[in-house]
């Protein structure tokens, strides 16, 4: 986890808020700093998650405020190419181009990344090793379980090192043997990354969040440390109790206000 | 990166890179000995499938870079790279495959070199990417099953639709740029523009569309008002050269002329036919003085390869493939001073056709000559108007007079 001092990358939303055409509210209203290491970003269904990160991803076109990047000393507005360049998003449900080989996969989103081509090859083996998927470089995706299909989008949102790193639901319909690999593979990734990971699984908030940030109807509810979102809740529970009902706890109170 | 994206679809490429050849085999693609564009216009109609094909290809690739990793709003490379990347390896294979097929159809008529004339065939480039661009973009938005067949569809309804036959395709600038006079015409240049700022513009279009859609920029709105005129621009040029002839007459002042030797005529051919005048006047003297020899009455003092206004009885148009021999030569002075074919009576054609040979084997063609063959469409020697030329050679020249003067008459009479 980073401390406070060392803090040197945020990803900053000012009053950022979105609303889907032909709807009268807004999905998503926020205001707030993220900062690096591995925030979780807890929520009912609708509440947001998806949005806030496409957004930030530049996937949807931003309709108010704005998202910059300050990283490595230099702040960098989320319409720039070189934003773009520093950031990676994890689709919920990933996607490949048809016929095309796992290796070539990797090279391609490397190359889009805006790596050159040779870098883009030297990145496809080296995070094809990172995510235990070598043996698998010449398979086409289709041939992948959903497992190394999670993991293969995960390697093409960070090949080109990206300092933030957008995953939604990256670990939704695996199973504990898969999260456990994705969990390590994740824990490996730059620690001096912005790292937002969007889930509804709890169970290793513990193990992997440095932040928890909890989204409502649009609204940030809660933003703190794990530490601090699990004190939400009875200190004697087992952790995976503890950690549904700090969740309960966050969102009620937050939806109080 | 392309190599990646190529190896994608390969099948596709290959289809590209072959189905000009296929044409080819098929006599589709067909080259006559022709100077400057009417090579070109010759291959002209084998353009329309292999834009098809190139169309079809770009909107597959669309389709399927739509399903990748990452998003083309997210991407670092900017949407005219990756469309220019993929739709590269089509275009290329599409263009590659004409020109083997137009190469090797010009080399087969033994034309040197066996190039098209490029000017021309750019504009074939410039369609083909405009095609490849939108396609790819079509592909990009819609289902494979839907764009793929939609855009077939499209550039077919585009090649056929009178408005593009007619005015701007490049298609039917060459098409109408006939064979025959090719050599005494030149393209008019709003002709050659219209296709290239219509492909230009198409581009510009598709492209400012996919920026506004996925890099919205401060410019945005006046881009895609830019490319939206620009096109505009490609559409109203038809309207410049609407009414007008897509070719006009060329300045006869270029004709090279050389005189004869033997007597006071005079061979004249345009510049890209400098190094057939000799040969020209070598077998124009020989032939004329054969006919002289047999008393036919056939002694123009101009001979050139200029149109030539009717009635003018001392001089003759005459058309040849480069490198003439005899028999082309005597071919094109017989189809000179004979009345022209397509005015007689349906009636009349065999007596033509056997008067044409008669000439041309009387002017000193070989029987076996390839020119002869052609003109006649015979098979093979032994086929009626041949046979009846050379049994006709084989009497007396006073006979022989006779015969060509009946028949002559007859030609005359019955072809207006």
């Amino acid at each position: 986890m980073a401390g406070k001092a060392e803090v040197s990358a945020y990803l900053d939303l000012r009053e950022v808020s979105y609303r889907y055409r032909r709807s009268a509210d807004d999905v998503l209203a926020i205001t707030h700093t993220f900062i690096q290491g591995r925030t979780i970003l807890l929520g009912p269904n609708g509440a947001g998650k998806s949005t806030l990160l496409q957004l930030c991803a530049n996937r949807i076109r931003l309709q108010h405020g704005a998202i910059s990047l300050r990283a490595e000393g230099r702040i960098l507005q989320s319409t720039t190419q070189a934003y773009r360049a520093s950031v990676g998003f994890m689709p919920q449900h990933p996607t490949f181009v048809r016929g095309m080989s796992v290796h070539d996969q990797l090279v391609y989103a490397g190359w889009l990344a805006g790596l050159s081509e040779a870098n883009a090859h030297r990145q496809a083996t080296n995070w094809l090793e990172r995510t235990n998927l070598a043996r698998h470089a010449g398979k086409r995706c289709s041939d992948l379980s959903g497992g190394m299909q999670r993991r293969l989008a995960f390697a093409a949102a960070a090949i080109a090192e990206p300092s933030v790193l957008l995953l939604d639901e990256p670990t939704v319909g695996l199973d504990p043997h898969e999260r456990s690999t994705f969990r390590e593979i994740l824990m490996d990734y730059n620690d001096e990354a912005i790292v937002l990971i969007s889930t509804h699984q709890i169970d290793d908030l513990d193990l992997l969040a440095d932040e928890i940030a909890v989204l409502a109807e649009g609204r940030l509810v809660f933003s703190g440390e794990a530490s601090a979102f699990l004190g939400l809740a009875d200190p004697d529970l087992p952790v995976l109790a503890r950690a549904e009902r700090a969740y309960a706890a966050a969102i009620r109170r937050g939806l109080a206000v | 990166m392309s190599a990646i994206l190529g190896r994608l679809n390969a099948g596709w490429y290959a289809i590209l890179l072959c189905f000009p050849l296929t044409l080819l085999l098929q006599d589709s693609v067909q080259a006559r000995l022709t100077y400057r564009e009417g090579q070109t216009a010759l291959l002209s109609e084998s353009v329309f499938p292999t834009l098809i094909v190139i169309a079809m290809t770009a909107a597959w690739e669309g389709g399927r870079l739509a399903g990748g990793p990452v998003s083309m709003r997210s991407a670092v490379r900017s949407p005219l790279a990756v469309v220019g990347l993929s739709t590269a390896p089509g275009v290329v294979s599409g263009v590659a495959g004409h020109l083997a097929a137009t190469m090797l159809s010009l080399s087969d008529a033994k034309v040197a070199p066996p190039l098209p004339s490029l000017r021309l065939y750019l504009g074939f480039v410039v369609v083909a990417w405009s095609v490849a661009v939108i396609s790819w973009l079509v592909g990009y938005a819609l289902d494979t099953v839907i764009s793929v067949p939609l855009m077939a569809g499209a550039v077919y309804l585009g090649m056929i639709w009178p408005l593009f036959t007619g005015r701007i395709a490049f298609r039917s600038l060459l098409a109408e740029h006939s064979s025959c006079c090719s050599i005494a015409q030149e393209v008019d240049w709003r002709a050659v523009l219209a296709p290239f700022v219509f492909g230009v513009g198409l581009v510009g279009v598709g492209l400012a569309i996919a920026m506004w859609v996925w890099r919205p920029m401060r410019w945005s709105g006046l881009m895609v008002a830019v490319a939206v005129l620009v096109f505009a621009g490609g559409l109203a040029m038809p309207a410049l050269i609407a009414n007008r002839d897509q070719v006009q007459a060329r300045d006869m002042d270029a004709l090279v002329c050389k005189q004869s030797s033997s007597s006071s005529r005079l061979y004249c051919v345009w510049p890209e036919q400098d190094a057939d005048l000799d040969a020209l006047v070598r077998e124009g003297d020989a032939t004329l003085n054969a006919w002289a020899t047999l008393g036919l009455p056939f002694a123009p003092e101009t001979i050139t390869t200029a149109t030539m206004t009717s009635g003018d009885q001392d001089a003759v148009a005459v058309a040849f493939r480069p490198q003439p021999g005899r028999g082309d030569i005597a071919i094109a002075l017989a189809t000179a001073v004979l009345p022209e074919p397509y005015t007689c009576r349906d009636d009349l054609m065999g007596s033509y056709v056997t008067l044409m040979v008669w000439l041309a084997l009387a002017g000193g063609a070989s029987p076996g000559d390839r020119a002869i063959a052609q003109f006649a469409g015979m098979g093979s020697a032994s086929s009626g108007p041949l046979a009846v030329a050379q049994a006709r050679l084989a009497q007396a020249a006073e006979l022989q007079r006779t015969w060509f003067e009946q028949e002559y008459a007859q030609l005359r009479a019955g072809c207006a």
